[in-house]
């Protein structure tokens, strides 16, 4: 059988009239209020977000440094009173709370 | 109602073969300033091959024209994802097969219908659609077609319909020409069978 003879390829479909005007109006109203954000706007973004990123950063630095020195000072303490003789140590203790 | 005829031009594809014009649209769709007006220049290209590519497999009018809305807001949202690796068009094509696979397959679960019977409310439905006017070997050839699996459905449609090149179904598909030739040589067979045996 010569499907194509018989049936000439026809689509039984229709569409509404003037439907592929409408849908292509419809859709420009669409992309109109979905737009992307023109570039300029988007490089500002980028900037505020790297500018937002760079001081947290820096907070964060200066918080861990401050930590550290923190803890290098207390066990700096602990090993100069581990070196001295009971009787200075006890003395150190009454002397800082006199 | 006044309908209008449109099939004719689903051979808009092979008209659309410019492929220098199509390199320049996509030249300027990636300039954020053109883009919604290259973008529209697109939808009117595009949306009458899209649709009926569509249609076919859906058979309504109310979920080709879903369908097609969704295909666009895809390939909207995704414009900055769309390198020119491949064609324009083999996008789009590949947006709008996904789409309506997945619809096709969302509705067959949330019919929960056995196999066969899914096809049978596709059929009943396009017969009630006000937008079919087929004659009687028209819907008998739509049955035989939906009698074939998705993807057979596909490829049957792509070439018996709009006569596509096997090498532009390939790159839409992602098969080989092969594998095409001889799934379309099948779905005839099937077909021919189905129309002398019903």
């Amino acid at each position: 059988m010569d499907m194509k003879k018989q049936h000439e390829n026809r689509l039984p479909f229709t569409v509404p009239e003037n439907y592929f005007e409408d849908f292509s109006a419809r859709f420009d109203d669409i992309v109109r209020q979905k737009s992307p954000k023109p570039r300029r706007i988007r490089l500002w973004i980028s900037i505020a977000a790297a500018v937002v990123g760079l001081v947290l950063l820096v907070q964060i630095s200066v918080l861990l440094y401050d930590h550290y020195l923190e803890r290098n000072n207390a066990e700096y303490e602990l090993f100069l009173l581990s070196q001295l003789e009971e009787d200075v140590y006890y003395g150190y203790f009454v002397n800082s709370y006199e | 109602m006044a309908l209008e005829k449109s099939y004719s031009k689903t051979k808009i594809l092979a008209r659309v073969g410019m492929e220098l014009a199509e390199d320049e649209l996509v030249r300027q769709l990636k300039e954020p300033g053109l883009r919604p007006a290259i973008f529209s220049k697109i939808v009117r290209l595009y949306q009458e091959p899209l649709y009926w590519h569509i249609r076919k497999m859906v058979l309504v009018h109310e979920d080709a024209n879903d369908l097609l809305q969704n295909t666009f807001l895809k390939a909207w949202n995704n414009v900055d994802n769309f390198r020119g690796e491949s064609k324009l068009g083999t996008w789009l094509f590949r947006i709008a097969t996904n789409e309506t696979l997945t619809f096709l397959a969302q509705q067959r679960q949330r019919n929960m219908l056995p196999l066969g019977d899914f096809e049978e409310m596709l059929f009943q439905r396009m017969e009630a659609d006000p937008y079919f006017d087929g004659d009687e070997t028209e819907k008998k050839l739509q049955q035989a077609i939906l009698s074939l699996p998705e993807k057979q459905r596909l490829v049957f449609n792509m070439k018996y319909f709009d006569n596509m090149k096997y090498e532009d179904m390939a790159a839409v598909l992602g098969t080989s020409v092969g594998a095409l030739k001889a799934s379309y040589h099948h779905a005839v067979k099937k077909i021919t069978d189905f129309m002398k045996n019903h």
